[in-house]
Parts: C-alpha cells; structure tokens; sequence
C-alpha cells in the first residue's frame, strides 16, 4: 500500500487529523481513493464516538510502570489523565498520559519538561512527582488534586465577586512567578487549568503545551482567547504574553466573558486592532483600579504590559489593603474547609470520621420495607409493610406495630411520624384514582381526613410542626409544578409558600422554632431519570410569614436532603463527593444570626449515594438517622438429605466473623471445609482481600492460610484426595505476574505453582475421583485432563461439539463429566442447558432460554443426581436435582438470591456447604458535632 | 498478599465463582460507557434517557446472567461482546419504535425521528457499510477496531485488554486491523 494510506492509517490509530484532500490527492487510482475515503468515514465515527464518551469513565485499569492506573479521569488536548495509585509512596496520584504521535517530538519535549517542572515546589503549582517514557509511552504523574476548574466554577456562579477574583489571578501570578523562575513558560493560562481544590487552594496545573524558555518558538499553541496579540501573529510566547493570560483570566473571572472573543482567529485579530481595545476593561464594571491594572496587563503591545507576573502580583496586592477586607464571604469559608479538610486526611486514617465524637455510629439492623420519616425522638419510624399495610417500627424494643390495615385497591404512601410519635400522616391513592391526606391513631388506629379525595393532585406529606398543629405538604398535580403549602391540622386550611418543577418531591423541612423551610429549588440541569426519585439543586429558605424565598446556598446547584439541627442555626446537607464518583459528602453549613451561611464544614467525605436515601433526617437529640444497605455474602452449612432434596439446620460456617464467605470446598474425608473469606479493598477500585479459610468441621476450629500470592481468583479451592492440599486460582506476586493454578499446602499456607499460563479464566477444574488426573476447561479447546504422573495432557471434551462450555463436574464413579454449556440464538441471546457427557456421547438433561439460565452445582455423592440452579429474571434461583439420564428435574430446598451459585456437598452425601447472599439494612445514627 | 488493581476479568472470576457483588460491580463499571455509547446509537423518538437508561441496564443484566457460559478471553472481548448485545437490543428497540404512530407531521429538514446521531453526522449509509464490514473481520480485528474507534481506548490500554507486549505492538496490530476494515468497506461500496 503506498505512504499516504499508511499515513493515514497512522493518522487515525494516533487520533490525529490529517488533511485528507491532500492524501486523496496522492492515491494513484480512483480504486485507492475509495479505500481512503472508508478510512476516513472511519475516522468520522471514532470522533463522533468519542464525542459521545469524551466524559465516559474509561475503568479499565492497566499498570503503566509503577503505577497502578485507577480510572480514567479527563481527556486534554495531548493526552488523557488517569487517577493512579503509587504503590511505593503509598498515594493517589494522577497520570497524564501523552498520546503517541509519530514524530514522538512532544513525548521527548512533555518528558523533558515534566522532570524541570519536578524541581518547582509552590503550593500554587501542581507538584509534579516525576515524567517519563515506558513502553513507548510518554507520561508525567503528579498529585492528585480533587475540586472543579477556574471555568466550571466561574460559569456556575456565572462570575466571581471582584475580591475574590483578585485574590485567585494573585495565587496564579505567584505561581507563574516560581514557573518563570525554573526558566519555563507556561504557554496555556487559562480558566480550564486552574483547579480550585476542595481545601480552598488555587493550583495552576497542565502544562500540556508547556515549554523551555530557552528552546526556540513554536506555532501558534494554546487556546485563542487568552493569546497575547504578538502570539497570533506568530510571535513567540514569553513572560509578557503569560501576563496577558493573567489579564484575560481576571477579565473572565470578574465577567464570565473573554475581552477578545471570535469564532476565528481572524476575528480575534481584528478586535485586537479595534479602537475598543485601548480599554478592554471599560467593558467591567468595576473600580478603575482595578480597571486600569486589567487594561495595563492586556496591553496590545507586550512593553507596555506588566514585565513581569510578579509585577502584575504585586499591584493587585496593593489593592487589597486591609486584611480584614480581603476575607470575604469565600475566604472566610476557604479557611474553615482547609481546616476541616486537613483534620478529614488525618482521621480518616484512623477509619473516623470528621468533626465525630469518639463515640462513632451505632447500627441497628432493620427488617427490609419501605421506611418513612421518623418521630422528633428519631424512635418511631413509621414504615409500608409487604403487603401494604401502614405500621411504626419502635426502635429502642425492636417491635412493629400495624397502624392501618390494608384496603382493597388502595395504595399507602409517603408515611410520616409526627413529632411526638402519636399519629402517623400518609398518602391514600384511592380506587378512583383519587388521593386523601390521612392521620391515623398510632396506638388506637382511629383516621381522619386531613385532606378530602381529590383527583387535581396528590397531596404528600413533607414535615409537621414541633406542636403538631400543622403540617407542610407537597400538592403534586399530574403535570405542571409541586406546590408546597401548610396546612392546619384543625381547620384544613392551607397556605402555599412556594413551588418547585414537575418530579419528584424534595426534602423540606420545618426550622425548630418553625419560622423557615429549608427545601431545594430543583436545579435546571437535572438528571432526566434521576429527578423522578430524588431533587438536587440549591438549598433555599423560605420564610413561612409569605415574604418570598431566599437563596442559602448557590454556589453548587448540586445540593440535596438539608435538615436543622436542633439549635436552628445550621443545616446538615448532600453535595456530590469531590473525590468519589456516586458518592456524596455530608456538610454542615453554619448560619449567622440572619440565617446567612456564614461557614461551611465538611461533615462526613464520601457518604455513599443519595439515591437511596429514603430518610435521611436529624433527631431532637442532635443525632444523623440514616439508612444504609449491606450485602452480606455468607456460607451456611445444613443437613441436606438427596432423596428428597431437603436442607435442614443451616448454621453460619463462621460464627466468629458473620458474613463476605463464599466458595465453600469439603475435603476427600469430610473433616474440613475450605473456603475464602474476604475483606474490601483499602482503596476503591482495588481486589477485595481473600483469605484462604479452613475450617475443622468437628472442633469447629477456623484458620487462616496467607498463601504468598498477589492476588486469588475466588475459584472454589479442589482439594487433593490426600486432602493435604488445596488447588486455588490466582496470581502470583513475582514480576511476571503469573496468572493460573497454583497448589496450597492446607498446613503451612505455602504455594506453589501447579499448572500456570496457557490458561485466560478458567470455569471450573476439579481432581479425577482417582486422584490421578486434574481436568480443567482451558476456555480454548475444551476440557483438557492432566496426568499429574507424566504430565500429558489429553483433550478429555472438545469446546468445538458444544458451543461455548462452562463448569462441569466429574461424576463420583468417574465415568462421566455434566457440564453447562450455551448455544447462540439466531434472534440473538443464549440458550443454556445442562448435558452428561459419557463414553464420548453427550446428552442434554435440562435447558433454559433467555432471560432465564441455568448453572450447574455438582453431583450427588451417590452419582443419581445432577444438582444445578435455575436462573430466574425474578424471584430467586431454586436449586434443582436432576436424573444423569435426563427426565423431569425436582426442585431441592435450596433457593439462592443471586446466581451463580457454587455449593459442596460432604462425602457422605449427607450434609451441604452452600453460599448466600443477604442483603441487611440497617439504621445508622451518626452524632453530630455541636457548633 | 498485596492489592492490585482489580481487572474486569477479575471480576468475572469472582463472578462465576459466586461472589454477587462483583456481579453488581461489573455492571456497575460497564453501564456508564455504554450508556453514553447507546446515545449515539439510538434515535431520538427512542432516546428519552429513561429508555437508554433502561435498555443497557437490562442489556448488562441479562449479558453478565450468562457469564458462567459465554467465552470471555480479555477486556477487549467483553467489551466487544457487550457492545453487540447492547447493539442487538438498539435494534429490536428501533423496531419497536418504528412501529409506533408518529405523531404529527414532520417538517423535511429535520431528521427522520428514526436517525441516530451518529448516522446523522456520518450518512446512514457509510454507517451501516462500517457496521457491515466490521461484521465481516476477524474477530481480534474487530474487537481492537470496536475498542479503539468506539470506546476511544489509548494504545496503552489496548495492549491491556488484548495481551499485547507494548503500547506499540497494539498499535501495529490495530492499523492492520484499519487496513482490512477499510479494504472491507471498499469492497461493499463496489460491490
């Protein structure tokens, strides 16, 4: 093929836009040029994609050197940035990974560069830890700062107020200041490149086009809009032109606009020739001042600039006199969060949490319902049973009490407690598809009406007063907007104070002294799915004497679930984590005597997800009530009887340590059982610990093996038929990383390699009954068996018969193998069934088709039957027993939440060692710090 | 024994052997990419973000339920195979919408409701002839093709997910793969 279809080739592999009349130009013949104009559309759709997954969270961790690479964070203009764990110094970091272009110029320059920028150590700089090229790859990796650009904040708050802009063009001016000083220039000062960290510090970073002041210019590099005249005319980038940047930065922050905006170069230039441009700044309204420096640092000609970013620095120092004008609102705020901040990392060491007394969360397990908001005490929780009916869970006695029965085709909805635990307020959706506001007795069950059938909208109850005289509702009409009202629980009459867009109904709660209504004011940028079951967007207070509702807090438009605290003064609220995707972070915003936010404390980083957050409220006592779901995956050990399928006494195969058990293992001789017990990960993203368990089935005593390996696959541990040994998957910690099986000695822990490589995931392997052979499924040609004597291998079932293959298990005699396999549709999806392969011959004995699936579990000890669980889309996964032969399956006891499900059966046949998986909620409640 | 960072693969591991949670924890890592791939993919009369929402939750669901049987040899492979079920479901979806009524009449110069984005920006027809082709390639080709043009995947990354020694050897073995498909593609406009 000829050089111009190779660079294109190159061109597209590269993300890179080459001009493509011009290599169409060079192909020979029309045949080539149709060739090229496939790779071209090719490359069309590889940019229409990656428009459509620019902000994908790219996961796919991969090692990259040292560094163990996380998450895919952001793509720049020359490579894209990861967030990577550095497991020498023990940190989070992030890596800039350079996109590989054919010259490779940039990669040696960005390498160079990354390691002159190593040596400038500023708090207003990015540190940069170290650059480097590995496999071909340029990278630089530095700290890793959480908080959102210059840009972002800039346009949510839709510009900054004048202080704080100088204070932030300041930090940026200090910061070019110890750049120029290494003898770098930045080329590329912008808004997008500053990070505003969640401490409050301001960090220049990317210094993507970055470069030697000493090497010789470029071409136009860097983004229009904060390039110095000279620049687009082709002059090169020096301290003045970085001032200019400044200058530009300070006219955004101030204004959310750029003084020399155009869709062109060519525009841009032309505004620059402009008379307009002798006064950029007269576009402001600001001091002159400040004016006049804005002017002096966009200067169209670089000599009548500020020389120097220092310079620049010290002038608007000059304008901030006293330091008690600097603290604004911001810096005020800035300060505490550095605090709080700072004391997060410290404790978070300790598994605390911020501003939390020593006493940490106490956690009561609750049965699984519907759970709504509880009484003033935080005692009484008022919940939807199963079936419909409305009843109060006591939590100090652990005991539910049912308050209204069920009703034919009626629907309960959105109970609510009220403060003194008498009554419990909730929703009737009613069979003429109208709704009633009722109170009901908690203790003598007698209702009343407090809002008659009414089909205009659905009235939800949101909070009541501290005496219980009145209650504040959402009215939720079938289209159009919620209105909040009060209504008086005496006379019925109501008093709208405010209204937010159709959705869901957001927290609003009622101050203690019952003057205010904190509630959010849905923010317009609102998931489309997500705002049907939970609101985000600025917290606002609404005075309930009708005088209008006022903005508490605007500067994330991301906020959700605000409560008081007792004392009145602050509010306890959700913000989007700043470091953790899906999760969120617990403030606490402290208010002046006005009731304005007068600072702000990080509560409780990475809280989980909002989105299940059913109650999520304070108690009188100054307590955090909330929900939280845990999934516990727990092995039980039960009498099973094979004739009839029944289980009997189940017990927990570790009492000591409750719950994360899976893949139990019983021994040749029945006296112990294998099986991991795993731990999460310290960091997110990271492998959960497993330990290799072994357990004494008549002492009962547990003990733990630490095999030297890095990492364990989780695969059901075959024992050897001496039973001295256990046979795991996993990887080993040597530097090759060597995936496969590795061998256990279940006395000393120690490991060895077994049968390692050549092997991608295995399904399943298992011993012969002789001990002889090991068979596994290599995933490639089939199941493949092992003389352990001579090391042969020999292809026992070949993958081709079958489709595609996954477990299988030896029959207890030997003289055949069930396993499960799958046959691709023609409409698309799966059929899986179940088939006994024996003297070369296969039969199918079970089947499912999609969405239902089938997973095999083992043999019988007595070889009559094939155990195996049927996947259902819903409503659990019963086990099954079927004949070898085929012929009618018979269901067992056994039922398993989630598939697959991995069980073992004594040698005896008599008794069970089987996985669960429990999901377990649990009320949490969380003291508060007092002021 | 030390942590490392946990690999898709991995997770299926632990999934076949029984662990729930890592069931959750690969639709969990999947579903963010694929959605904002089927936005791409669906037209607007079926692209409510509901509905997207909807169809790769369920997709993912009912893909990983089969994980105990399907062949899975690398990350680009089960990305690649995610991706044509997902695929799967968009049409039987554009189907589905196809055969609802169309509410009022439709000004010529917008799109038929049933373009996509992605056939809006590159033709209908250059779209199907690059999903036709990539249909015909042998599968590592298709795979590294899918992994990098659609899911934007570096060259370091690729050689991770298809066991490639270096960023560079991935990088070799995808133009080759850009020469066939382009070739492909060539033959099904001459054809």
């Amino acid at each position: 093929m000829n050089d111009a279809f190779d660079r294109a080739l190159a061109a597209i592999s590269d993300r890179n836009d080459p001009d493509w009349n011009l290599l169409e130009a060079q192909m020979p013949s029309e045949d080539d040029r149709l060739l090229l104009r496939s790779l071209r559309d090719v490359a069309r759709i590889g940019r229409e994609y990656s428009e459509h997954t620019a902000r994908a969270e790219r996961t796919a961790p991969f090692t990259w050197g040292p560094l163990h690479v996380l998450q895919w964070i952001a793509r720049g203009a020359h490579g894209d940035v990861y967030r990577a764990w550095d497991p020498r110094l023990e940190r989070e970091v992030a890596l800039k990974l350079l996109r590989t272009t054919s010259a490779g110029e940039r990669e040696v320059t960005a390498v160079a560069e990354g390691r002159l920028l190593a040596r400038v150590h500023h708090p207003n700089v990015v540190s940069v830890y170290g650059a480097d090229r590995i496999d071909g790859q340029a990278g630089v990796w530095m700290e890793f700062l959480a908080g959102r650009t210059l840009r972002e904040e800039v346009e949510a708050r839709g510009g900054l107020p004048p202080s704080e802009a100088i204070a932030c063009a300041i930090d940026v001016c200090s910061a070019l200041t110890a750049v120029h000083g290494a003898r770098l220039i930045h080329r590329d000062v912008k808004a997008q490149n500053i990070i505003r960290t969640a401490d409050g510090r301001t960090v220049l970073m990317d210094f993507g086009a970055g470069e030697d002041a000493r090497t010789r210019p470029r071409g136009i590099e860097g983004t229009p809009v904060y390039l110095a005249p000279e620049l687009l005319f082709g002059g090169a980038a020096s301290r003045a032109s970085e001032v200019y940047a400044v200058g530009v930065l300070l006219f955004f922050m101030l204004s959310c606009r750029y003084p020399a905006a155009g869709a062109t170069i060519d525009e841009i230039k032309r505004v620059h020739e402009s008379r307009a441009w002798l006064e950029p700044a007269a576009a402001l309204r600001t001091t002159p001042a400040l004016s006049a420096i804005i002017n002096r640092a966009l200067a169209r000609r670089s000599e009548d600039r500020f020389p120097t970013a220092e310079a620049l620095g010290a002038a608007l120092q000059a304008l901030v006199q006293a330091p008690a004008k600097r603290r604004s609102r911001f810096a005020a705020a800035a300060s505490v969060l550095t605090f709080t901040v700072g004391a997060f990392v410290a404790l978070a060491a300790a598994d605390a949490h911020v501003g939390m007394p020593s006493n940490g969360p106490r956690r009561i397990t609750m049965p699984r319902t519907d759970w709504g908001l509880p009484s003033r005490d935080g005692r009484r929780y008022p919940y939807i049973g199963e079936d419909g009916h409305i009843g109060y869970w006591q939590v100090n006695t652990d005991t539910a009490h049912v308050v209204a029965p069920i009703k034919p085709n009626t629907a309960f909805r959105f109970p609510i407690m009220s403060p003194d635990g008498a009554l419990v307020a909730y929703t009737a959706a009613l069979p003429d598809g109208s709704f009633a506001l009722r109170a009901t007795d908690a203790v003598r069950g007698e209702s009343r009406q407090l809002i008659l059938p009414e089909t205009a909208y659905e009235p939800i109850a949101a909070d009541w007063s501290a005496d219980g005289s009145e209650l504040l509702c959402w009215l939720r009409p079938k289209a159009g907007k919620l209105e909040l009202v009060l209504l008086s629980v005496e006379t019925g009459e109501m008093r709208p104070l405010y209204s937010v867009p159709p959705g869901a109904p957001p927290h609003a709660v009622l101050s203690p002294d019952g003057r205010f209504i904190v509630t959010v004011e849905p923010s317009q940028y609102e998931d489309p799915v997500w705002h049907e079951y939970a609101r985000h967007g600025h917290l606002v207070l609404v005075p309930i004497d009708g005088s209008g509702p006022r903005l508490l807090l605007g500067d994330s438009g991301d906020d959700a679930f605000p409560s008081w605290l007792p004392d009145g003064h602050a509010i306890l609220f959700l913000r989007p984590s700043a470091s953790v995707k899906n999760s969120h972070d617990a403030w606490i915003a402290r208010l002046d005597t006005d009731l304005r936010v007068e600072q702000m404390q990080l509560f409780q980083a990475n809280a989980g997800s909002e989105m299940y957050r059913s109650a999520y409220t304070v108690s009188a006592a100054g307590d955090l009530q909330e929900f939280s779901d845990t999934r516990l995956q727990e092995v039980y050990v039960a009498d099973f009887d094979a004739e009839t399928g029944r289980v009997a006494n189940p017990a927990r195969i570790d009492p000591q340590r409750i719950g994360n058990h899976v893949a139990p293992a019983w021994s040749p001789d029945g006296g112990s059982i294998a099986f991991f017990s795993t731990t999460p990960a310290e960091y997110s993203g990271g492998n959960p610990l497993k330990t290799l368990t072994i357990k004494d089935v008549d002492t009962g005593r547990i003990r733990q093996l630490h095999p030297r390996l890095a990492f364990l696959g989780g695969y059901t541990p075959q024992w050897t038929r001496d039973g001295r040994a256990v046979v795991v998957w996993g990887r080993d910690n040597t530097d090759e990383m060597r995936t496969g099986y590795y061998i256990v000695d279940v006395l000393t822990g120690e490991a060895r390699p077994f049968l390692v490589g050549g092997i991608e995931a295995p399904a399943r392997s298992q011993f012969s009954p002789d001990g002889r052979h090991f068979l596994f499924n290599d995933n490639v040609t089939g199941i493949v068996s092992l003389d352990l004597a001579t090391g042969e291998r020999q292809l026992v079932l070949p993958i081709g018969t079958l489709g595609g293959v996954g477990r299988f298990a030896i029959s207890p005699d030997g003289s055949a193998i069930a396993l499960q396999a799958a046959r691709k549709l023609v409409e698309g999806g799966w059929d899986s069934f179940l088939a006994v392969f024996r003297n070369g011959a296969t039969r199918v004995i079970a089947h499912a088709t999609a969405p239902d699936g089938l997973d095999l579990a083992g043999w019988t000890t007595d070889g009559r039957y094939v155990l195996y669980a049927m996947g259902r889309s819903s409503g659990g996964n019963p086990v099954f027993e079927v004949s070898p032969e085929g012929g009618p399956s018979r269901p067992t006891d056994l039922l398993q939440e989630f598939r697959p499900t991995v069980m073992s059966l004594s040698p005896d046949g008599r008794r069970v060692a089987y996985p669960e998986s429990v999901l377990r909620t649990e009320l949490r409640i969380i003291p508060l710090p007092r002021d | 024994m030390g942590y490392d960072a946990e690999t898709s693969i991995d997770l299926i591991h632990r999934a076949r052997a029984g662990d729930a949670t890592a069931l959750n924890a690969l639709i969990e890592r999947y579903r963010p990419r694929l959605v904002r791939w089927a936005a791409g993919r669906l037209p607007p009369s079926a692209r409510g973000m509901a509905e997207t929402q909807d169809i790769v939750q369920e997709t993912l669901a009912n893909a990983f339920k089969k994980i105990g049987t399907i062949e899975i040899r690398g990350e680009g492979a089960l990305q690649a195979y995610l991706r044509q079920v997902l695929l799967n479901a968009i049409r039987m979806e554009i189907r589905r919408v196809s055969r609802r009524p169309v509410a009022g009449e439709l000004e010529s110069a917008i799109p038929s409701p049933e373009t996509s984005p992605l056939e809006a920006a590159i033709g209908t027809e250059a779209l199907e002839r690059y999903d036709r082709a990539l249909a015909a390639l042998a599968e590592e080709d298709r795979q590294l093709i899918i992994a990098h043009v659609e899911f934007s995947f570096t060259h370091q990354e690729l050689a991770a997910a298809f066991n490639k020694p270096s960023a560079n050897a991935a990088r070799m073995a995808l133009q080759r793969a850009l020469g066939r498909l382009a070739a492909e593609m060539k033959r099904l406009q001459t054809v």
